[in-house]
């Protein structure tokens, strides 16, 4: 049997999965948390969740408060930095770590390599199933039509795209249908969807309006950031759409 | 219109309200990406396009590398082919240089050729209050600008945010344009009108696309035929560079030619490319008796002696980036309030006017990256907004940054001091819930007083669960996780494979 080998040769690949939270999100969409924890387990990974975890230090590097972000990162690898595996549903922690960190400690060359060591098994969740696991079917259903938002971080940072496509497409009974500049940013962007709240309104609502014209039953994506965004303004315009994250769909959680 | 950087957040405000604009824009942007992306295949599938750009990134770098001896030998080549060759440190002794050839030449009319370089020193205002000199700019669309005395809209597509009726009111109330929304006409009226200021003028100003070093070349490129008018028929052209339009040789220039109009008009290549080698000689017949190049500086020269900051002299003005940003799409060109609107301006202008000055400008940006993904010139501007907003938060006197203020320091001391204390954060949390989930309705709150205030303009925001992931998790999530997975990984097949392996 392909599934219960690939299986077998996953438990042989890495005993312990360890999930990276992004914490601020996490503690408003613990949805999103409990679908990757169901979904990983449910494909036979062993999970291993460190208690001790906050955040990656991303807000404070995109602010330019560096001296700040390198306290929080050398805790953050302290922390991850045993374990052999890391998986997240978060894109853009995972471009923090893999791209940001290794620059943060640009004159620090022992915290540097610690960073580049870490950097290398952290993954983000649809790149770690398809690329890393060789799972393209997760064995999940949804009757419907699905649109994929390619989230910034994900698409460009980290150069993701066919992977989440991959298991969208393979979910039973699911259509992914295209969608107008599916890769263009959703406007949340951190503090800038605080401080200029007009234009982060005028981008979000072309990305909604892409997705209404796509006629897609549900719109999906992996980045918890856009999650909040454009779940925010959905709700607000139209009630009645949904929005998803990645996990969401493929732990059948919807 | 007086537009300054300092007053992007109006400006954006008016801008953005204006959806008619905005969603024009963004549909124009749409084809023009279509356009670029279509003739981006003449280099072959996307590697070779890849391809193309990395060696369009590497000329830029040893353009950059070389950049002081390639300057010299272009003046030595240069004044070998009789161009005289001015140097101007900043914006003013620029704009100064050229009034002495104005009053040296007695020069009365000006044409000009489209100049990205002209616009950022100011020079129309300046000569037309110092001299009283006429300037006609001669690209359609720049003469519409110059007309309603605004900014260019977008480098390559001066007027490209207005309509055709406002064109044509815009025409009739200052050129005297009998009014007609036909765009053939409005062409030919403006054409008819600008022969005879090309035929009548006694100066020529252009900018600079590329200069070859190895033989003292200019090259320009253009769609209208005004800058082969502005290049040929005056007395006198000046041509403005500033100092990283160099190249070494023909082979760069050209390479750095075809990325530029593919990612600027989606063309292989413009209608017109104008290669000079100096003013006319005495068996030619046509050509300026005299012919200037000005290299300006005007704070680049700072900017290179740090090797990031230095980067930013990377780009050559194709706009592609502008087409692709999220933010320039929306407002347009006018909150930047200088002449290099959407990511080449939020690169160049905090280098030149400042970091207090422009901190709008890096710090309207969602960091998307769409810019750096299509940029030919090899620009890391996600490198360089990063670095932009560190200078700005420890303070940078060489580029007019002062520290950031204090209030936002403690905010991200706080945010910091709560990472590292789990058990601060787990109360940070509790305190946050409490707040947001009194306020909240049906699972959500529609509005915040306070620092969170701008989200709830058009959003709203979940209700915080009751239980943290960590509670889940250690109330049975944990547990649940495990026997999940244990079942997966106790299957017949899985036990016999490992026992195999």
């Amino acid at each position: 049997m392909g599934r219960a080998g690939m299986l077998a040769k996953r438990s042989d690949l890495m005993s312990k999965v360890s999930c990276l939270y992004p914490v601020p999100l996490i503690v408003v969409m613990v949805s999103v948390g409990e679908a990757t924890v169901r979904l990983l387990a449910r494909l036979g990974f062993d999970l291993q969740y460190h208690e001790e975890q906050t955040c990656c230090g991303q807000p404070t590097i995109t602010a330019g408060h560096l001296d700040l972000a390198k306290k929080a990162a050398r805790r953050f690898i302290s922390i991850f930095e045993q374990d052999e595996v890391i998986v997240s549903p978060s894109g853009s922690c995972v471009s923090t770590i893999r791209n940001e960190y290794p620059r943060l400690f640009a004159d620090e060359p022992q915290w540097q390599e610690r960073a580049q060591e870490l950097g290398q098994r952290v993954y983000e969740l649809s790149e770690f199933l398809v690329d890393v696991a060789g799972i393209k079917d997760v064995d999940a259903h949804y009757n419907g039509k699905l649109a994929y938002h390619k989230s910034c971080h994900i698409l460009r940072a980290l150069g993701i795209d066919r992977q989440p496509q991959t298991l969208l497409e393979n979910i039973h009974g699911a259509e992914l249908v295209p969608m107008q500049l599916a890769h263009e940013c959703c406007g949340f962007g951190g503090q800038f969807s605080v401080k200029y709240p007009y234009i982060s309104e005028a981008i979000v609502r072309d990305k909604v309006k892409n997705f209404l014209a796509s006629e897609a039953d549900l719109l999906v994506l992996s980045d918890p950031g856009c999650l909040l965004n454009i779940r925010g303004y959905l709700h607000r315009h139209h009630p009645g759409r949904q929005v998803k994250h990645l996990a969401e769909v493929l732990a059948g959680s919807i | 219109m007086n537009l300054r950087p300092e007053d992007f957040q109006s400006v954006a405000e008016t801008e953005v309200a204006n959806t008619a604009q905005g969603d024009f824009v963004v549909m124009v942007a749409g084809v023009f990406n279509y356009l670029c992306d279509t003739a981006m295949t003449a280099y072959g599938e996307q590697s070779a396009q890849e391809e193309a750009r990395a060696i369009g990134a590497q000329i830029r770098t040893n353009s950059l590398h070389n950049l002081p001896e390639l300057l010299e030998e272009f003046e030595s080549n240069a004044v070998r082919n009789g161009i005289q060759v001015l140097w101007a440190a900043d914006a003013d002794e620029a704009c100064k240089l050229v009034k002495d050839l104005v009053e040296k030449h007695q020069v009365k009319t000006i044409t000009k050729g489209k100049s990205m370089i002209s616009e950022e020193i100011g020079l129309n205002h300046f000569l037309e209050k110092e001299t009283g000199v006429k300037i006609y700019e001669g690209d359609l669309g720049e003469f519409i600008v110059q007309q309603r005395g605004t900014l260019p809209f977008h480098i390559v597509g001066p007027a490209i945010n207005l309509n055709v009726q406002e064109i044509a009111s815009i025409l009739q109330e200052h050129i005297d344009m009998p009014y007609t929304e036909d765009a053939q006409e409005i062409v030919s009226y403006v054409r008819g009108y600008l022969r005879d200021k090309f035929e009548r003028a006694d100066m020529g100003i252009t900018g600079v696309n590329q200069a070859i070093a190895s033989t003292g070349s200019l090259i320009l490129v253009e769609n209208e035929g005004n800058i082969r008018w502005v290049t040929s028929a005056p007395r006198v052209h000046v041509a403005l560079m500033s100092i990283e339009k160099v190249c070494a040789n023909y082979a760069d220039a050209f390479h750095l030619l075809g990325l530029l109009t593919r990612n600027c008009t989606g063309q292989a290549i413009t209608s017109y490319v104008s290669v000079l080698n100096g003013p006319r000689r005495n068996d030619e017949t046509d050509g300026p008796e005299a012919m200037y190049v000005i290299i300006i500086d005007n704070g680049r020269s700072a900017a290179y002696k740090d090797p990031l900051l230095k980067e930013a002299l990377r780009c050559i003005r194709c706009g592609r980036c502008g087409i692709q940003c999220p933010i320039y799409l929306r407002i347009g060109a006018y909150p930047y309030g200088w002449n290099y609107p959407g990511p080449m301006g939020n690169v160049i202008a905090p280098l030149i006017m400042g970091l207090d000055r422009t901190r709008d400008l890096y710090e309207a940006c969602t960091l998307c990256g769409g810019c750096q993904a299509v940029c030919p010139a090899g620009m890391p501007h996600l490198d360089l907004f990063a670095r932009y907003r560190q200078m700005k938060v420890t303070g940078n006197k060489d580029f007019g940054g002062s520290r950031v203020c204090i209030k936002e320091r403690t905010g991200f001391k706080l945010l910091t001091w709560g990472m590292q204390n789990p058990a601060l954060y787990k109360s940070g949390v509790k305190i946050a819930r409490r707040y947001i989930n009194k306020r909240s309705q049906d699972g959500y709150v529609t509005k915040l007083s306070g620092p969170m205030s701008g989200w709830f303009s058009c959003r709203d925001f979940p209700q915080i669960p009751e239980k943290s992931f960590r509670q889940l998790w250690q109330e049975g999530l944990q547990k649940e996780a495990a026997e999940l997975a244990s079942l997966s990984n106790a299957s017949p097949q899985a036990a016999a494979q490992s026992e195999e392996g």
